[in-house]
């Protein structure tokens, strides 16, 4: 519970920050239809994104559960790509020998950084390209994280526990490597996670491919129109809670999974 | 070799680590079930990986046709053997609380006709109620040494190899732990008998359970000795009690065990 607590805090003191970083640095830059930039606005419009109804037949509730199920989806979906995947490679010695350089290679590198040939090979228009630009990179966080916890997994310890079982596979698969990675799982959803929230809302503030409006395609339909900064500004920043509730969420779900390593 | 049906004969050939070090073998010996045989000798010299290539770890060890046990002329089933290694945290499953290890140990050795039961071997072993609901990495060094012994105990392989397992018991516990091992290792409560094959560098620790006694040096076994001669030798007066094989590197205590191995040699001769 602490450790949630802790982040729970933890996140009560940045978002503000940030929050008010951003609104400052508007504060300064733009001006609305009434002169200059009022945070008062924002603080209104953060309540009434949800009481003014449809924005543009779109429904801000609707809007926000059709973004939180696909990035909720993207993450299942890379979950399990990412560990099918990373126990491939942990296991298989020739394909870990073969493709490890590979995956050192994504470790280093910003995975944002990934988006940018996708969207140059796939586009962005049509419908699956979304699953294809969040998926990917989600998968090879897990990928990553799962990967590096087979290797942690010593020949000594493997040895013993399957002295232990007497050989028994099912008992190795059920009490050894799947408690072995779960922690690498757990923190691989952890850190892709904030990365499918940022790239869903994106992609639906793009535009692309689906025909279902989610959050960021809301945002964008009120940041065409004028004199709706403030709406849009709190618009963006409930997508962000949004986010951050789903990661504290998995947090949880992480701690609730690994509390043999909390003590 | 010949060796009744009941008994096992182990066979190793010369293994060693894929780095070459500590290589150990060949090494022949029989034992029997309900017996346990003390292997002792200086550090380095290839103890623990003698056991590792007794459980089955071609894979991790260099060498070929690591290793045969044969009873009564057929190969014995490698589930019917367990190690406890020296270091107990790659026993022990660090995400199940102590009570769920021991329970997994009994429900694995059921399967290979156990009859123990996680309470009383816990009590045994001085894990109390309060240790059972923990995690292990809330317990210290020693409970966690008993914990693993009480899975290897629980497991009930039929041949139980263990890698120092007294290390960092206090004497009183150390002494309910011997009793504890003497009669579950001799089949008490109606368990069939474990032989064990049990490294130590404690002295005590092999005269007081140990049937018979290898010394292991230079990576060969050297000698072997009943465990009266053992007995016998650490009531000479030319012994300490505590005499520690792994340091003879320094001259007195090469000194020492040339004169322990005199003495257990003499003793020999007069027995």
């Amino acid at each position: 519970m602490m450790p949630f607590l802790h982040r729970l805090f933890g996140a009560t003191i940045v978002l503000p920050a940030l929050i008010a970083v951003g609104l400052l640095a508007v504060d300064s830059c733009s001006e609305s239809a009434s002169g200059k930039f009022p945070l008062a606005d924002v603080a209104t419009a953060l309540v009434g994104v949800f009481e003014q109804g449809p924005i543009a037949q779109v429904d801000p509730f609707d809007a926000a559960a059709v973004s939180m199920l696909r990035v909720a989806l993207c993450c299942a979906a890379s979950s399990l790509i990412g560990l099918a995947l990373g126990c491939l490679l942990g296991f298989v010695r020739p394909l870990g020998l073969l493709l490890s350089p590979s995956v050192d290679f994504v470790r280093g590198l910003p995975i944002t950084f990934l988006l940018v040939p996708l969207i140059w090979v796939v586009g962005i228009t049509k419908s699956p390209i979304p699953w294809v630009l969040s998926c990917v990179p989600c998968s090879l966080i897990v990928l990553v994280c799962v990967y590096d916890r087979t290797r942690l997994i010593s020949s000594d310890r493997s040895a013993t526990a399957r002295s232990f079982f007497g050989g028994r596979g099912i008992d190795m698969l059920r009490h050894f490597y799947f408690q072995e990675l779960k922690t690498g799982f757990a923190v691989g959803l952890r850190l892709a996670t904030p990365y499918a929230v940022i790239v869903i809302g994106v992609l639906e503030y793009v535009g692309a491919g689906s025909a279902e409006p989610g959050f960021g395609t809301m945002v964008q339909m009120l940041s065409e129109r004028g004199g709706q900064e403030p709406a849009t500004i709190a618009a963006v920043i409930w997508y962000g809670f949004f986010g951050l509730f789903l990661l504290l969420v998995i947090e949880a779900a992480e701690g609730a999974l690994l509390r043999w390593q909390g003590n | 070799m010949s060796i009744e049906s009941d008994g096992y004969l182990i066979e190793v050939d010369r293994v060693c680590w894929p780095d070459a070090t500590n290589g150990v073998g060949p090494v022949k010996a029989e034992i029997r079930p309900g017996e346990i045989i003390g292997v002792m000798g200086p550090s380095g010299t290839g103890k623990s990986t003698l056991l590792k290539a007794i459980a089955g770890w071609g894979s991790e060890l260099s060498g070929t046709a690591l290793t045969r046990i044969l009873n009564g002329g057929q190969t014995l089933d490698r589930k019917e053997i367990c190690i406890l290694p020296q270091h107990s945290a790659e026993l022990i499953f660090p995400w199940y609380k102590v009570r769920r290890n021991l329970k997994i140990a009994s429900k694995v050795g059921e399967r290979f006709a156990n009859i123990g039961s996680v309470e009383i071997i816990a009590e045994q072993l001085g894990l109390s109620e309060d240790l059972l609901v923990k995690f292990p990495n809330q317990l210290s060094g020693g409970q966690q040494r008993r914990l693993a012994l009480g899975m290897v105990l629980l497991r009930r392989p039929k041949i139980a190899l263990l890698d120092e397992p007294f290390t960092g018991l206090d004497p009183d516990l150390r002494i309910r732990v011997w009793d504890l091992m003497h009669s579950i290792l001799k089949g008490g409560g109606g368990a069939p008998p474990m032989a064990v094959i049990l490294v130590s560098h404690s002295v005590e620790d092999v005269a007081v359970l140990c049937d018979r006694v290898f010394v292991l040096e230079n990576h060969d076994l050297q000698s072997s000795f009943s465990a009266e001669l053992v007995r016998e030798a650490m009531l000479s007066p030319v012994l300490p009690s505590d005499l520690f094989f792994g340091r003879q590197h320094q001259p007195e205590v090469r000194e020492w065990s040339s004169e322990i191995r005199g003495a257990i040699g003499r003793a020999s001769a007069g027995a």
